[in-house]
């Protein structure tokens, strides 16, 4: 586990290995497209290694780059030119063509933003309600209701395929 | 709890080789710039702690230095109260510890010696030699001592009884006005203590003992017995019998009068 403050490239290239399909993800949730991802991706590795922040664990370190890929994106998405027209309509405009999607993926990046780092990090990550709680500095309550409107959403939209299985 | 439909959809979501190999580089590239920030910004905090350090040890430097001057010039006030006190004025390069008077004190009492005898303390301690402006004090001639207006002047600074003692040579007629012998008091100071002084003249030399605090009349027996002795031991002088504390058989006396 890195704790020095000073990493050497081989260090920040091994880093980027063990985290990179989670930010990539997490970024993706938000743009849905690959090209923005691949930007927002960028961004909070260089927020790493600008701040240098110290982590405890390798835990620690993924809690920290889900946090800042969630803040990055929606830096992006805040912006004003973003502003200027509804988040749905700038990706149906978009001239990229979108990554293709199945009918879940679909259902799931259809979900308002709010829900939707929440969805990744619950079924795909496996943190529990208080853990993403944590690391997205949110009461638990909040996530909890966020997890449970995103299922009423995705079971109304996938039906009888969104099925849970413990 | 899992859900291994949408496990199996985000798994899908993944950066390709080549988008994966841009991320990668751009990011190594911005940690290769920042490092050079940060050195650049290092090296600035570096040369400003140095600049910073450099300013300081000059302050500290001339902080020492003003200090160390203001010493002198305050021991130099000093003296120069005490002097104009006692009309004299201060000799240049007066502190005892100083080379150039330490050379020339053993001189300044054999010019002593010669003209009045053995006189107490035998050693100068520590003090000051002061003299009134353009006496030859280390003249070989005793004449310069005999000079008009000229007056001699050393301060002794005795540790037995916490207190400095002044004599004071000069002509004769200095002090007509008042009969030798008598002791007389200077104004009292604002600690409560008052200088007391006794002279004798003889064969146109006045000699003349002030003491900065000790009361000359009320000094106790053995200094009394010493500070006697001292002033017959200045042989220029005879003791007759109206001179205080003198019993007419040479031998100190217990107690002025």
């Amino acid at each position: 586990m890195t704790k020095s403050l000073l990493r050497t490239d081989k260090e920040i290239a091994e880093l980027y290995a063990r985290h990179i399909n989670t930010v990539y993800r997490v970024c993706y949730a938000y743009m849905r497209n690959p090209s923005d991802t691949e930007d927002a991706v960028q961004d909070t590795f260089i927020r790493l290694i600008d701040r240098a922040p110290a982590f405890e664990s390798e835990d620690h370190e993924k809690a920290w780059l889900i946090r800042t890929a969630s803040n990055v994106c929606r830096n992006v998405l805040k912006h004003w030119w973003r502003k200027r027209v509804p988040i749905e309509q700038f990706y149906d405009l978009s001239v990229e063509e979108p990554t293709p999607e199945t009918d879940v993926l679909q259902a799931v990046m259809q979900l308002p933003d709010k829900y939707k780092t929440a969805v990744f990090l619950y079924y795909y990550e496996g943190y529990t309600g208080a853990e993403i709680a944590t690391i997205l500095k949110k009461p638990q309550s909040t996530i909890r209701n966020h997890l449970h409107e995103a299922r009423m959403i995705l079971r109304e939209r996938l039906g009888d395929t969104f099925d849970e299985e413990l | 709890m899992k859900n291994y439909k949408i496990i199996a959809a985000w798994n899908t979501v993944d950066p390709d080789g080549s988008a994966d190999a841009r991320m990668l580089s751009a990011i190594l590239r911005a940690h290769s710039s920042s490092q050079n920030r940060k050195s650049i910004r290092y090296a600035k905090i570096k040369k400003n702690i140095i600049l910073v350090a450099a300013c300081l040890t000059l302050l500290a430097i001339v902080s020492i230095v003003g200090f160390h001057r203001s010493r002198i010039e305050g021991n130099k006030e000093l003296l120069e109260q005490e002097s104009e006190a006692s009309g004299a004025v201060i000799h240049e390069g007066a502190p005892v510890n100083d080379t150039e008077v330490k050379l020339t004190v053993p001189f300044v009492n054999e010019e002593i010696d010669a003209a009045f005898g053995h006189l107490f303390p035998t050693e100068i301690a520590e003090g000051y030699i002061l003299s009134e402006e353009g006496i030859e004090l280390y003249s070989d001639s005793p004449d310069a001592l005999h000079a008009e207006y000229r007056t001699l002047i050393a301060v002794y600074d005795i540790k037995e009884m916490d207190d400095t003692l002044l004599i004071e040579v000069s002509p004769s007629g200095f002090l007509s006005n008042v009969a030798y012998g008598t002791v007389l008091y200077g104004d009292p100071q604002i600690d409560g203590t008052r200088s007391s002084m006794i002279y004798y003249e003889n064969e146109g030399i006045t000699i003349l003992y002030r003491f900065a605090k000790t009361d000359i009349a009320a000094m106790d027996t053995a200094s009394a017995k010493r500070f006697y002795a001292m002033i017959r031991s200045a042989n220029c002088f005879a003791f007759n019998s109206a001179d205080p504390g003198y019993e007419g058989n040479d031998e100190p006396v217990d107690r002025i009068p």
